[in-house]
């Protein structure tokens, strides 16, 4: 099912006594979500994504703007005619009632045409739960689970009513971190099987990034970015998405353009070629520097050639060795946070007991933005 | 060692000495004085251990009339009211202006003098030579009546005895449901309104069996409270209750104690015991059919 | 096709709508219903005492209100019956008691929640089954104790067996206990003593709760009548439920129902200020630990 908001907008009465405005939640949202994908909503808290799940459902009502189920417009409709499923942050599982008897209880809903005999309904939940992997917890109930458990029971619920769209609030929040990784192979083993379109909102990028085919971005109820999560972490499109996206975050130096070359300080470390003179802001993802050494191999010899450009020097502050890679924390006077922090290859070297590291930076990590409305300067080589 | 294992009781002696005084004590007392015969007040004498108390209580037609108000009056206000309470606190869940006026007004009773209010259900309801009262008035008006509910027939003094002690305990049970309901998870009714649960189900199926305990607890202290009714009985017919007919058990219990039928403890011990099992036979009979069905949460 | 299936929808949701209002003015008949049977007897309380005797006694059909009202039944409640006298008892009465119950049930619940003595738990073991045990069984005997001290119409024989709460020490003890240990150890490291620990630290952290049990107590002593009324025939110990009974049995001299309400009014009076005032604090308490009958 193609979901597609139009121009969608919510307004909430603002609870202050003084200000007796309105605090907008979501601010005039446009965009469409393909058939059978699964998309991330993420944002800090207070983004609105939230609010744009319960519009989804139908617990909230738009101020204005419309919802599409495939060419259905559902704006008006109430919760319950929508036909959507529902995973909620704290699972909403009724305690008095069993595995099972949560399972059926939206079944048992039904009316009319749409009623199920009690074996039917009996097959639907034993399906939806061989499909979550619960079959054996039926009898249980929901106090006598944990965590995780919880979660597929939710699921299962929301799907057995084989749902138009399958919504979930932080499906991943109330578990722990080992619980969590799992847990969301799982919702997309889950999602790929059914097929669902799946909106689930999330206040972790990594979360969002690892599972979703499509994330959607948000900031104080303003849509920031849509797009696949790698060509989003590949473009942001502003300072907010660039800083949201990626672990370890992104680094942010004070900078300027003079002359067609991106000064840090008071070095010269990229050729920007058709950006003009300016105050700027540059981000460069930690996966971006190369360290040069002084007694240059010839690999970074060649990188740096093909980087063309300037080095950045910085005051080394520590080496982290994790394995796979090395992380190297550093301070540079420019930098927007106390400290900068590059990750490279464990084959490099690094020497810690060396007061400076001198990094190179690859064009392609490194991003531009506005000073002022802190928007991405495209350039036309980068 | 030998100071800090006496400074306990220490703290606990004026706490030992009243409630052993005053509350122990009086205990055993009550069950000594019922088993004995013929005691004397004035004497302080008896001759005689036995059954022969009770058997005078159960006997007594003035314990069998307060035996049987009670009951009545037990049977209809505990239910009625119960349900009264859950409807209006769930009216008052989903109501959202003036919420929290109607609740101050709807507590207003918890904190009044029973005998001051009661007196003033007495006028409302009384029929005198001088007037029919306020009461009258308005059956009048459905063409009704005129009836004296204070010094008339037993029906529609029971009707007034019943009605007072609603009045008296709606407060308490609206305030504790209301705040049963309000600690019921937002989240629950949002899952059940996405699968399209008809209210009348969210309630049967969700709400109820969440505030099952807290139903329980209004239904067993409403049934161990309406044994105990005494003071609403004496605001609304007086202290001579066994002449208007509308004793209460506890009422038997102090008019044997004192009063101008009054001199007799061992009666009034025996029927005051009496009172006891009933009240935990039928507070046992409450648990044991509440455990099979109540949810407790986890 | 189509077309009918949003009609269906539309008219589906118009009946929706339709039933929520009916659903929403019934519920709102319903309560404000409710909060006229409760206001209605004290208005009537009002209305009646500021109705002249002469005017009352000449309504056979009465009046819903008054154009002439007057002061003089409160006069009247004043000088022809102590209502004065009864007011000035049940504030001896409900200070003396409560302040009373209040430092038997700090010390033990003291006890019981924070010091380690032989016996504690049996102690209270017993204190919880004596919870059981409905008032009605002990006043045989408390009566008959009293009476034969001859403590039959004075202050002692009224307070002594008022004061103490069973449930009111075990309240407070489960909210002594929240408070975390790591206090306790530290003021003893700091040389406090017991009394003082109490007294500078679990008071002042748990007041709500204490606050609670003294409002509850002293709306519980404002309108105790049964003991009193068996401890008590003489009027100059009469509190305020017994003069009421009293007026109304024998007050005035003949039937004055103008003046009865103003004795009314006067004696409700300063709870309903008491619970206007601390409204939040008594609706907490109440729910949390209180019960009526």
């Amino acid at each position: 099912m193609k979901v597609t908001l139009q121009n969608l907008t919510k307004k909430f009465p603002s609870r202050g006594r003084k200000a007796r405005g309105e605090v907008t939640a979501v601010d005039d949202f446009s965009f469409e979500i393909p058939d059978g994908k699964l998309v991330g909503l993420l944002g800090p808290s207070g983004c609105g994504k939230s609010t744009t799940l319960n519009l989804l459902c139908g617990l909230l009502k738009p101020t204005s703007g419309r919802i599409f189920f495939g060419e259905d417009d559902v704006t008006n409709l109430p919760a319950e005619k929508r036909g959507v499923g529902m995973v909620f942050q704290n699972y909403a599982l009724y305690p008095h009632l069993t595995v099972l008897q949560n399972i059926l209880f939206p079944l048992e809903n039904l009316k009319g045409a749409a009623k199920l005999s009690k074996a039917e309904m009996r097959k639907r939940a034993d399906e939806a739960a061989k499909l979550v992997q619960i079959s054996e917890l039926m009898e249980r109930r929901p106090g006598e689970l944990s965590g995780g458990q919880q979660q597929r029971v939710a699921i299962a619920r929301a799907l057995v009513k084989m749902p138009r769209i399958l919504l979930m609030d932080e499906p991943l929040s109330n578990l722990d971190a080992r619980l969590r990784l799992q847990t969301r192979e799982e919702i997309r083993r889950i999602q790929r099987e059914t097929k669902i379109t799946t909106v689930f909102v999330t206040h972790d990028q990594e979360e969002a990034m690892s599972i979703s085919d499509i994330i959607v971005v948000m900031k104080e109820g303003v849509i920031q970015q849509i797009g696949k999560p790698q060509e989003v972490y590949d473009n942001p499109v502003n300072l907010f998405v660039a800083k949201f996206l990626g672990t370890p975050p992104i680094n942010v130096f004070r900078g300027s353009v003079k002359g067609g070359k991106l000064w840090i300080g008071k070095e010269s470390v990229l050729d920007v070629p058709g950006v003009s003179d300016r105050e700027v802001y540059v981000g460069i993802r930690p996966e971006g520097f190369i360290p040069v050494q002084e007694n240059t191999s010839s690999e970074a010899l060649r990188e740096k050639s093909d980087a063309d450009s300037g080095v950045l020097s910085c005051r080394l502050s520590g080496v982290e060795v994790m394995g796979r890679d090395i992380s190297i924390v550093a301070v540079h006077e420019a930098s927007e946070s106390p400290s900068i922090r590059a990750i490279i290859g464990a084959e490099q070297r690094v020497d810690p007991g060396s007061a400076e590291v001198r990094f190179s930076i690859r064009p392609d990590k490194v991003f531009l933005f506005d000073r002022e409305t802190e928007t991405r300067i495209s350039a036309v080589s980068l | 060692m030998e100071k800090k294992q006496m400074k306990g009781w220490l703290y606990l002696l004026p706490a030992i000495l009243f409630l052993g005084f005053f509350l122990v004590y009086p205990l055993i007392d009550v069950l000594i004085y019922s088993f004995e015969e013929g005691y004397n007040f004035a004497s302080q004498t008896s001759y005689g251990v036995g059954m022969y108390n009770y058997s005078y209580v159960l006997h007594d037609p003035y314990f069998l009339q307060a035996l049987k108000n009670t009951f009545i009056l037990v049977v209809i206000t505990v239910p009625l009211s119960t349900a009264a309470a859950l409807l209006i606190s769930v009216g008052l869940s989903s109501f959202r202006p003036l919420r929290s006026l109607y609740q101050t007004i709807y507590f207003l009773p918890y904190v009044t003098n029973t005998l001051a209010v009661g007196l003033v259900f007495m006028i409302l309801f009384r029929r005198t030579p001088y007037t029919d009262g306020f009461v009258n008035l308005l059956l009048g008006w459905f063409g009704a009546g005129p009836v004296d509910f204070i010094d008339g027939p037993y029906p529609a003094k029971m009707f007034v005895l019943c009605l007072y002690t609603i009045w008296v305990v709606m407060p308490f049970k609206i305030l504790i449901l209301t705040s049963a309901l309000a600690s019921v998870n937002q989240e629950y009714y949002n899952a059940a309104k996405v699968d399209g649960t008809s209210k009348f189900r969210i309630f049967v199926r969700i709400t109820l069996p969440m505030i099952s305990p807290t139903l329980v607890y209004l239904i067993i202290t409403g049934f161990i409270g309406a044994f105990k009714a005494y003071s609403d009985a004496v605001a609304l017919f007086g202290t001579n209750l066994n002449t208007a007919e509308m004793n209460t058990i506890v009422g038997y219990v102090y008019d044997m104690l004192y009063g101008s039928s009054g001199g007799y403890p061992s009666y009034a011990s025996a029927a005051a015991i009496l009172l006891f099992v009933i009240v935990l036979t039928i507070t046992c009979i409450n648990l044991m059919i509440s455990g099979k069905h109540v949810h407790y949460g986890s | 096709m189509k077309e009918t299936v949003v009609l269906d929808m539309e008219k589906l949701e118009r009946s929706d709508r339709v039933r929520g209002r009916i659903l929403k003015t019934v519920t709102c008949v319903g309560l404000t219903f409710w909060a006229l049977v409760v206001l209605f007897p004290f208005y009537w309380m009002v209305l009646t005492s500021v109705k002249s005797y002469s005017a009352y006694n000449s309504e056979y059909i009465p009046k819903l209100f008054t154009l002439s009202p007057t002061l003089q039944n409160y006069k009247e409640a004043f000088t022809a019956v102590p209502l004065a006298g009864y007011f000035l008892n049940t504030v001896i009465f409900t200070v003396v008691t409560t302040a009373l119950m209040l430092v038997v049930t700090v010390l033990a619940a003291f006890a019981f929640a924070r010091l380690n003595f032989p016996g504690k738990h049996l102690a209270f073991t017993l204190l919880l089954s004596l919870m059981m045990i409905p008032n009605e069984l002990v006043v045989i005997t408390n009566y008959v104790t009293i009476t034969n001290l001859e403590l039959r119409n004075t202050f002692t024989g009224l307070i002594l067996p008022s004061v103490t709460s069973v449930f009111y020490i075990y309240l407070l003890k489960e909210n002594f206990e929240q408070v975390p240990d790591q206090l306790y150890y530290a003021a003893k490291v700091d040389g406090t003593s017991d009394l003082k620990y109490l007294r500078k630290v679990l008071v002042p952290i748990c007041r709500p709760t204490i606050v609670t049990i003294t409002i509850l107590k002293a709306i519980e002593c404002w309108n105790s009548y049964v003991w009193p009324r068996l401890v008590t025939d003489d009027e100059a110990y009469f509190l305020v439920s017994n003069g009421i009974q009293e007026i109304r049995e024998n007050g005035f001299g003949r039937e004055n129902i103008p003046a009865m309400m103003a004795a009314v009014v006067v004696i409700s009076i300063p709870l309903i200020i008491l619970f206007l005032l601390f409204r939040r604090a008594i609706m907490a308490g109440v729910s949390r630990g209180g019960t009526k009958g």
